[in-house]
């Protein structure tokens, strides 16, 4: 899995570069690291039996108020499609994501106060695969006398290697617990810029993207968690 | 200031696309196979017919046309075999006795299962239908398309 990601940023590496070497051209005043984890990932695991989802984050301060942001995530989740209560299909999708880019501070900040809103971009790859379940086949005459949709088969087949690249636009909060602690989230908003499709059937759910609606490219998400800093002073 | 407008854009963007497109089939449906009576004497006039059983090679009756009269019959294939045979029993009354007359259709065909969309997921067509038939009271069966990708076609014409 890791040398897929690595595969796909050596293909963007010239697009890593210009955004490195642009942070870096400033001066700096302070810059630090975060960690972070998604609490909500980690709630919705537990209280949805059908959703399993983890994700870390950080960011590193490289101009005063510009930071370079990656997310790291992994997602699975088993849904269907039901007209009424009679199924449609059944599938899942499992699989990870890397978001890599940039937020910039939004907020002035008073002297010492370390709220925080940002506004930020993302170009992130999926890789997933996708195991199908039961299918039906989509029948009106058969559903009115028969009640439910004729069978066409019990299960499978699986589509492995998938994959999805999107940009993603990044709205932010951080409010600060401690010093050092942190506690936000943010409102982010996919745009599908390619994808490996399966055979015969869609990528209707994508890791980190969400739900795929037909004939759109957008898709909506969030994340929410508790988040280290670690302020590196640097004096030029 | 360049972040402000980046803001306003996005907000714009998130409240347009929040009104998704309605996500109702309307694209297509399943097909059946269409077999429809014709006269035998001329081949292009219907005929329908009634008192009559459509009966699998088990013997079980899969419907019955008793008091019905029937222009067309509208069948579904299985889509996990690639041949299917079905026995047309048509019942004639003389002098007071029902006599059954059976004629056992054969098809051969390739199922299709096609991904359509979210909504509808996936519907039935089949390709390279042929048939062949006994002779007791049909006498002849003729594809009018091998190809079964519309509801609205007469793919099979079954003249007697």
């Amino acid at each position: 899995m890791m040398s897929m990601w690595l595969s796909y940023i050596s293909k963007n590496a010239v697009v890593w570069m210009i955004i490195l070497t642009s942070g870096s051209i400033y001066a700096q005043k302070e810059y630090g690291i975060r960690a972070g984890i998604d609490l909500s990932k980690l709630v919705r695991s537990e209280l949805q039996k059908d959703y399993t989802g983890f994700e870390i984050f950080g960011d590193l301060t490289l101009k005063d108020k510009t930071k370079i942001a990656v997310e790291i995530g992994s997602e699975t989740f088993n849904t269907n499609e039901a007209i009424d209560t009679n199924l449609l299909y059944s599938y899942q999708v499992s699989g990870e994501y890397l978001k890599l880019g940039v937020d910039w501070e939004i907020y002035q900040r008073k002297p010492g106060e370390r709220n925080q809103i940002t506004a930020g971009a993302r170009y992130v790859i999926s890789s997933f695969d996708i195991n199908q379940g039961t299918t039906n086949f989509y029948d009106t005459a058969w559903v009115q006398r028969y009640g439910e949709f004729p069978n066409f088969r019990l299960e499978g087949p699986s589509h492995n290697g998938l994959s999805a690249s999107y940009l993603e636009g990044v709205l932010g909060f951080k409010t600060h617990l401690t010093k050092q602690l942190y506690l936000g989230g943010s409102f982010r908003m996919g745009f599908l810029v390619g994808q490996k499709e399966p055979e015969n059937f869609d990528n209707l759910w994508i890791p980190g993207f969400n739900r795929v609606t037909d004939g759109a490219r957008f898709g909506f998400s969030y994340n929410y968690g508790l988040s280290y800093y670690l302020p590196i002073k640097k004096n030029r | 200031m360049k972040l402000k407008t980046y803001i306003l854009a996005l907000a714009a963007l998130l409240i347009n696309l929040s009104c998704e497109k309605d996500d109702v089939c309307v694209e297509n449906d399943s097909v059946y196979v269409n077999l429809v009576f014709y006269s035998a004497e001329d081949g292009s006039t219907a005929k329908s017919v009634s008192g009559f059983s459509l009966i699998d090679l088990n013997g079980d009756i899969i419907q019955n046309y008793d008091n019905t009269t029937v222009a067309a019959i509208a069948l579904v294939l299985p889509t996990s075999e690639t041949s299917y045979d079905l026995i047309l029993q048509k019942r004639t009354e003389v002098n007071g006795i029902t006599i059954n007359t059976n004629d056992t259709l054969t098809f051969g065909y390739t199922p299709k299962a096609t991904y359509v969309s979210r909504a509808c997921g996936y519907i039935r067509s089949y390709i390279d239908l042929s048939t062949s038939s006994t002779n007791n009271w049909i006498s002849e069966v003729i594809v009018n398309n091998p190809e079964i990708n519309s509801n609205n076609d007469e793919h099979v014409a079954i003249l007697h």
